[in-house]
């Protein structure tokens, strides 16, 4: 007993010292670290450095953005000291285990909070120790279970990203309002469509998420009636279809977001969207939306970008990306109101080298800049368009359309397409603004349409002709003689300068070619040898 | 033109609008209207201003930062990413690289401050606790409870 006693005494003074030892050792070594040089930073310069650290644009790698305050707050008493103090470092909420989620919780006080859930590891977080057993609630998902544990939290949710998630377990899991949640991106990924199962339109949030304003829905086709649906600057809706929601119900979508700025539409299917039963009537006034400025509407049937656009007058400033998925050309149609036709200087119109029977029209500013307009049709299947009709909708362009600052149009790709003179000529003649044409790759029967004639002149504005790798030979003479400064009875379109490029030295070389320079100025680069 | 005077006694006459790069400058000019008086900095020496004046000079015509422009950055995802020149600018010994920062902090330059911060954040970056106490010269100063705890939370991160 009394040798028990003694051994445990002795216990107690061992680690007594030790920990004294550690304590003046600690002590000791936070004096040393005072001489450094980066302990002359103040705390609130530290703050600002491992911020930056936690930022992840310069590290993508997620477990060491993860890592990040938990990095630096094990390098030194002082530097940890300033981590825990600062709030913002411990905001972004991702799976972790149970006991570190609930110090980052802590450790962020009252700031805004991140949440960021992903369906690989929430399946690790319910499979961990620490996680609830699934067994004790059976009907609940691993989602549910996940939220139900940061919950308490939800007021200071601003921004959420849901991935591999599927929209039954969102809407089981969100039965909560978010007041304050402002971003809300939900990622289910993979190819598939995913079908409207939840019509119930106040079961998300329980319809309140009153500051919510960037809004990207993927595979998860939650009602379009929810009141989740307003008040957006952001909307992006992909690979979703809806059983009970018609393009209308979208349109009203719209009307209940004016202050939007960002709208994607990316294979998302309304039902009943034929035109004749969803779009908008004619006589409705547009619904105007004075700040949306990027347009993107693509893999969808053409009502319904003609629909929205039809229904909606925005700025013409806005930058507009369409491409309508067809299965016949009859079903393609150019939208009547391409809001920022007027700002197009510069418009080319070709066929798609990936795609056969798919189309591209691109607007740019000038022509070194980005497009501002882009139109496109891809065939749902190449093989049924071989030999198909002549794409009546290429002769509506330009057609109701106000390109009232059109200079440049070029043709490219279209020598083996359905795209015949008549076409070419039609929409020429739907565009008399040009001075500058440009042929690339396309009939030289195009080159035909372009003499003048005295009773015929396409193109009354021309100045320069530009031609790359088209086979011309008569019929580029006539129409150069026919557009001769020196030529009688000038009406108009008389060419200032005709260019040929990449086209074999020794054809740009022929008899020809000295008599197109005789008449215009001419200019020749960019050749190449076929040998 | 602005006369300023460093801790060691160092006299540097430069324009207005360089000098103005600094809030803390700027406020004093303001204050004080059109003087002669040099204007003391006792926190900065010369070899110090000589860099800060350099990075002042070469953003002399940028617009001033807002503070609606500052509460912004405070919400938005802030980046680590470094313009060309101030790259260049900033490559320093890590004392300057201090020194520099002190300097933007006392003066209020905040653009020079955000540039010292994310170099200093790029060296920490994607390193361990005991290569960033190597690369700053800095010692383990935690207790054992501390470390153990510390271990606890940094051996779930490591597995991840």
């Amino acid at each position: 007993m009394e040798y028990a006693l003694l051994m445990s005494a002795r216990q107690l003074a061992f680690d007594s010292i030790r920990s004294c030892t550690a304590r003046m050792i600690s002590a000791l070594n936070n004096r040393r670290n005072q001489k450094a040089s980066v302990y002359r930073l103040p705390p609130e310069v530290l703050m600002i450095i491992f911020q930056f650290t936690e930022c992840s644009s310069a590290n993508p790698l997620r477990p060491l953005r993860k890592r990040a305050p938990l990095n630096v707050a094990a390098v030194s008493r002082r530097w940890r000291q300033v981590v825990l103090n600062t709030p913002g470092l411990w905001t972004r909420i991702d799976i972790m285990m149970p006991w570190l989620t609930q110090n980052f919780l802590e450790r962020s006080k009252e700031a805004p909070l991140t949440i960021e859930v992903n369906a690989e590891e929430l399946n690790a977080w319910a499979s961990s120790g620490d996680g609830e057993n699934e067994e004790t609630h059976p009907a609940q998902s691993r989602l549910s279970r996940y939220i139900d544990f940061l919950k308490l939290t939800a007021p200071r949710w601003i921004s959420m990203e849901l991935r591999g998630v599927l929209a039954f377990d969102v809407v089981q899991a969100f039965s909560f309002p978010l007041p304050h949640l402002e971003v809300l991106r939900i990622i289910k990924g993979g190819d598939t469509l995913t079908s409207e199962s939840y019509p119930l339109p106040n079961a998300l949030f329980r319809g309140s998420a009153p500051c919510l304003r960037d809004l990207h829905l993927n595979a998860t086709p939650i009602s379009l009636k929810s009141p989740i649906f307003a008040g957006l600057t952001s909307l992006h809706l992909e690979k979703n279809t809806y059983h009970t929601c018609t393009i209308g119900r979208f349109i009203r979508v719209l009307a209940a977001c004016p202050d939007l700025e960002d709208l994607v539409l990316i294979s998302t299917r309304f039902t009943q969207s034929n035109p004749a039963h969803s779009s908008t009537p004619s006589t409705s006034p547009p619904l105007v939306l004075p700040h949306l400025q990027h347009i993107v509407l693509r893999g969808m049937a053409a009502c319904v970008p003609k629909s929205i656009l039809d229904s909606t007058s925005v700025p013409s400033s806005a930058v507009l990306d369409i491409d309508t998925l067809i299965s016949s050309w009859d079903d393609a149609a150019m939208p009547a109101n391409l809001p920022n036709a007027s700002r197009v200087r510069s418009l080319s119109i070709g066929a798609d080298r990936e795609i056969e029977g798919s189309y591209r029209i691109a607007g740019k500013v000038s022509e070194g800049s980005a497009a501002i307009l882009k139109v496109g049709y891809t065939v749902g299947s190449p093989l049924f368009f071989m030999g198909a009709r002549v794409p009546n909708v290429l002769r509506h362009l330009g057609r109701g359309h106000s390109f009232s600052s059109l200079e440049s149009l070029m043709f490219t790709g279209l020598e083996r397409t359905p795209v015949d003179v008549s076409i070419f000529a039609e929409v020429v003649g739907n565009l008399p603004s040009i001075t500058t044409l440009v042929l690339q790759s396309c009939p030289s029967s195009y080159l035909d349409a372009l003499v003048i004639s005295s009773r015929y002149n396409l193109c009354p504005g021309l100045r320069t002709l530009r031609l790359v790798r088209i086979p011309a030979y008569d019929s580029l003479l006539r129409l150069v003689e026919s557009r001769a400064r020196n030529h009688e009875g000038d009406a108009g379109g008389c060419l200032d300068a005709l260019e040929v490029m990449d086209y074999r030295r020794d054809y740009v070389h022929t008899p020809m070619f000295t008599e197109l320079e005789r008449l215009v100025a001419l200019k020749r680069t960019g050749f190449f040898t076929w040998d | 033109m602005v006369n300023l005077v460093t801790s060691d006694n160092e006299s540097f006459t430069v324009e207005k609008a360089v000098a103005s790069r600094s809030v803390l400058i700027k406020n004093m000019l303001e204050d004080v209207g059109e003087s002669d008086q040099p204007i003391p900095l006792p926190n900065v020496t010369a070899s110090v201003l000589k860099k800060v004046l350099e990075y002042c000079d070469h953003h002399k015509n940028e617009p001033m930062p807002t503070s609606e422009d500052l509460a912004a950055e405070d919400t938005r995802k802030r980046t680590t990413d470094i313009g060309e020149w101030d790259q260049k600018f900033i490559q320093v010994d890590q004392e300057m690289l201090f020194e520099i920062i002190l300097a933007a902090n006392y003066l209020d330059i905040k653009p020079l401050l955000d540039v010292g911060c994310k170099t200093v954040a790029n060296m920490i970056k994607g390193k361990t606790p005991e290569e960033i106490r190597k690369l700053f010269n800095i010692v383990n100063d935690f207790t054992p409870e501390e470390e153990a705890q510390i271990k606890k939370e940094n051996e779930w991160a490591e597995d991840r």
